[in-house]
């Protein structure tokens, strides 16, 4: 694997718009122009797991040339698998690699997406599939099901909708889900700001039982699935690999702007974010148990089961997981409603006696899962989310409605909204990153909360992107398609 | 071989103080609500998991409320931090002592709450609030430690009850203060080793009525009214697990809560005080979880009887009545509710939340039984409340059934039968 193999979405999938050179969403996230690339590199490979207690578990994992929110380090072996994001109708390739000598055959597969089928120990294969339907897949290793997965074998791809006159996570949204993303950050009851789509979770549960697993790591040809789940009891509990503290406590918080779109799926299990910003939290269930997350301080409103964007959108504050269940969560992150509103007042003038961030729990409800090698609660399937702060103006977020680009005299047209405060001044530049010598002009925010773009931008012929950015609060879109006209 | 450390992305240093403190502040060394106040009167000279916890979550302001406190024979009480005069005041503490009568086997022992006044009984006895109201909950120290965390209900942290982010009640008393803010249906329990705290039965339900009290109940944005109320906690039960904790400590009150039932030690690495799966003597085993018995609203099912009915958690009203069901999920199963295919109803709340009220619930709608074919699924902790109208009902016994699902199979385990006795 070279390290230069990193990753990109060529756009050729979307109608409107043609193949751009260096543009993409993989761009979105990686903050540098380092991690332009063809292809996505996937090794499967066999490690040895640290759980919560020290001891150590044979496990099966994706190894990753992607890097870590340091930008320097690669990923590694890490169970998930890389967060792999794409935006929909697009081309992903991706190559995989098969060095693990046990278990019989592996594979790659995104359910009812792409199947590399068996490959070779020591080989490597290559797919390439148009990114489905916006939402979240769990790709995974479906050979000896589910033995391949819960050993490790597992990931997450998100795959978003075109950014452009879009502000639900969903390309078809049902009437519910656009009216819900249309009150945020506008209707009374949910001041602040809209979804931010740079502003996703995910939490990927799983389940270990090391027993099972030697088993499984130990015979060269694989176990049988039934002798795998023969009397299975984990004895760890895992969100996105980690447990207990380590999954709760520490870690490469999300990025309020910009590094929401990581791929280190182990760095960003806690949430943060002042009141007034949204966020979308993606859940998969690798492991082999009924789980039941539970949040505090806000409910969720349930987004989508398995796929399918819901219309009824039930408002809880505990959903359940199935095995190989996938659902959508948006968590609003308003003011959590039972606080008496003299906090609020108290807070307002720096006279409150409990302090920020108020920190709140999300685990598994079916407590079981709360322990680790059958005690030492609560180091299993727990973790938080925090709010920073009363909401602010500062936590921008900027909607593009129209992007388009007349190519015959290089005229670019945007137009969009923010939702920070009327008189910023939004700088746009060509392609996907907001440097300096791409700037192509400016635009203001108007009093109802609108802004538009016209002018001469040959700059932005070559990659049909635009990126749009505030220095000052530093809201960003970044890598806008235009639409050719 | 490439291995992934248990703090990938997230590097942990023992070695710092803070981090330790903070390390053992989760699990080993949850701060309490008296301990705080000592790190507060008197900081250590090295931070510790009280200490640290207390800095994160404690402004000048209110540990200047907190220096010139005195404790009595029953401990120093933790102030409310933010406090309004409350419209409601209730009181809980934990109780060790009572016992479930199961037909077909001996008692299984269980943990409650009490009122103020040391009625228990089990579940704990039900919170009741109406909403817009602030709620204040004192829990004492007398048994414990415990805490509530009322479910479903969201106050600051520290109202939330949650030890591993905040703190837990002992060593005196605490306060919880929140606001009722929306009526439906929730419950309390204790968040302490929860996994154990919950499973041995500290908990009760927890309702917020519409201002205009019981009786009344929002669908979507309409008052309605109901003649009888069902209040439905399923559980499971295994006695395995009460039977861990029967060691008798200090006054009889306390059962030996350390090692015994999982915690695990402190230590200076982070590593070495972790209760091991090999330790048989010392290990409670709570990932294997095999219930046995079977519960509704604190009746339990005939021991081993596949749908037995539990006529002591039915109900009866008379045709033409409205019944509100308000059902929960407190075992570690998932349940599947069949409700009577002869009575028509309707799911008008989902977690404590109001299908189609505004503001929050203008993005769903209450749905009758007969769109869902009279049957949900609950997974632990999860509530729906369901309106029945037995208008025109056929006079008889009308049953639910609701179905235990094993965590990891899914296999039905059992399942039992709540009767509706329906008269003219």
């Amino acid at each position: 694997m070279k390290r230069r193999d990193f990753l990109k979405f060529s756009s050729c999938g979307l109608a409107a718009v043609t193949v751009g050179g260096a543009g993409g969403w993989a761009l979105i996230r990686s903050g540098s122009l380092a991690f332009a690339a063809d292809t996505v590199d996937l090794t499967l490979v066999e490690v040895d797991v640290e759980m919560v207690d020290g001891v150590r578990v044979k496990m099966w994992a994706f190894e990753s040339p992607l890097l870590q929110a340091d930008g320097i380090t690669p990923l590694g072996p890490r169970i998930p698998g890389p967060i792999i994001f794409a935006t929909q109708g697009e081309t992903v390739r991706i190559r995989v690699g098969n060095e693990i000598n046990a278990g019989g055959a592996h594979a790659f597969a995104i359910p009812g997406v792409v199947d590399t089928g068996p490959i070779e120990r020591g080989t490597v294969v290559e797919v390439e599939f148009v990114a489905p339907a916006a939402g979240t897949y769990m790709y995974l290793d479906p050979l000896n099901e589910p033995v391949n997965r819960v050993m490790g074998l597992h990931g997450a791809l998100i795959v978003l909708p075109n950014p452009v006159g879009q502000n639900t996570p969903f390309s078809t949204p049902t009437a519910n889900v656009q009216r819900l993303f249309d009150d945020l950050g506008t209707a009374a009851h949910f001041p602040g700001h809209p979804w931010n789509p740079d502003r996703n979770g995910v939490w990927i549960f799983n389940t270990v039982d090391p027993v099972k697993n030697a088993l499984a790591h130990d015979s060269s040809n694989g176990i049988s699935r039934e002798s795998f789940l023969d009397r299975y009891l984990p004895q760890y509990f895992t969100i996105n690999g980690k447990s207990g503290f380590f999954s709760a406590q520490h870690g490469g918080h999300m990025d309020t702007h910009g590094h929401g779109l990581s791929p280190d799926a182990q760095g960003m299990i806690s949430l943060h974010g002042n009141v007034g910003e949204p966020i979308v939290i993606r859940n998969l269930n690798a492991g082999l148990m009924w789980n039941s997350p539970h949040i505090h301080g806000n409910h969720v409103y349930l987004l989508s089961d398995n796929g399918v964007v819901l219309e009824n959108l039930e408002m809880v504050d505990t959903w359940t997981m199935p095995p190989m269940g996938r659902k959508e969560v948006l968590l609003p992150y308003i003011a959590p409603p039972d606080i008496p509103p003299n906090f609020w007042e108290r807070a307002a003038t720096g006279t409150n006696d409990e302090l920020f961030p108020l920190l709140y729990p999300m685990h598994d409800h079916n407590e079981i899962s709360n322990t680790a090698a059958g005690a030492n609660y609560p180091q299993g399937m727990a973790t938080h989310w925090q709010i920073d702060g009363p909401s602010t103006p500062a936590d921008e977020v900027i909607l593009i409605d129209r992007a388009e680009l007349r190519v015959r005299t290089g005229q670019v047209f945007l137009q969009g909204r923010s939702s920070g405060s009327a008189g910023n001044h939004l700088e746009i530049h060509a392609g996907s990153m907001a440097m300096a010598d791409n700037l192509i002009g400016s635009a203001m925010v108007g009093a109802d909360g609108t802004w538009s773009f016209r002018g001469r931008a040959l700059r932005a012929l070559g990659s049909r992107r635009v990126t749009v950015h505030n220095h000052v609060t530093g809201a960003e879109r970044r890598a806008i398609p235009l639409k050719l006209r | 071989m490439s291995t992934i450390d248990r703090d990938v992305s997230s590097p942990f240093n023992p070695l710092d103080p803070v981090q330790l403190a903070e390390f053992q502040g989760f699990a080993c060394d949850v701060p309490t609500s008296a301990g705080m106040i000592t790190a507060v009167k008197s900081p250590p000279l090295v931070p510790d998991a009280n200490s640290v916890r207390a800095d994160r979550m404690f402004s000048e302001q209110y540990k200047a409320i907190l220096r010139p406190l005195v404790g009595n024979a029953d401990g120093i009480d933790l102030p409310t931090p933010d406090p309004v005069t409350p419209h409601v005041s209730l009181a809980r503490e934990g109780l060790h002592d009572v016992v479930l009568p199961v037909p077909g086997m001996a008692n299984v022992p269980l943990w409650s709450f009490s009122d103020g006044d040391g009625d228990g009984g089990w579940p704990g006895p039900t919170i009741r609030v109406r909403e817009g109201q602030i709620a204040h909950v004192l829990m004492n120290n007398h048994t414990g430690p415990h805490t509530i965390h009322h479910h479903g209900i969201e106050p600051t942290p520290m109202n939330d009850g949650v030890g591993h982010l905040t703190f837990e009640v002992s060593g005196g008393d605490y306060t919880y203060q929140w606001k009722a803010k929306e009526a439906g249906t929730y419950f309390y329990h204790c968040h302490r080793n929860t996994t154990l705290h919950f499973e041995m039965g500290m908990y009760g339900a927890l309702i917020i009525d519409p201002p205009q009290g019981q009786g009344y109940t929002f669908v979507g944005n309409e008052l309605d009214t109901y003649d009888a109320e069902a209040i439905w906690v399923a559980d499971d039960i295994d006695t395995r697990w009460h039977g861990l904790n029967n060691n008798p400590g200090p006054n009889n009150r306390q059962p030996v809560m350390h090692v015994a039932s999982g915690i695990q030690d402190c230590d200076d690495d982070g590593l070495s005080g972790f209760v091991t799966y090999e330790d048989k003597d010392n290990n409670p085993y709570l990932n294997d979880f095999n219930p046995n018995v079977f519960v509704v609203s604190g009746k339990a099912a005939a021991f081993g009887v596949d749908n037995a009915e539990i006529s002591g958690a039915g109900i009866t009203l008379v045709r033409g009545q409205k019944l509100l069901t308000r059902n929960i999920n407190a075992s570690y199963c998932t349940q599947r509710w069949q409700f009577p295919t002869t009575l028509s109803g309707q799911v008008i709340a989902s977690d404590g939340r109001t299908l189609g009220r505004e503001p929050f619930g203008r993005y769903s709608s209450p749905y009758t039984l007969a769109s869902i074919d009279h049957r949900f699924e609950l997974s632990t902790a999860r509530r729906y409340d369901v309106l029945i109208d037995t208008a025109g009902a056929v006079p008889g016994t009308h049953y639910v059934d609701i179905s235990f699902h094993h965590w990891i199979t899914d296999i039905r385990l059992v399942t039992v039968r709540v009767p509706i006795f329906v008269t003219v």
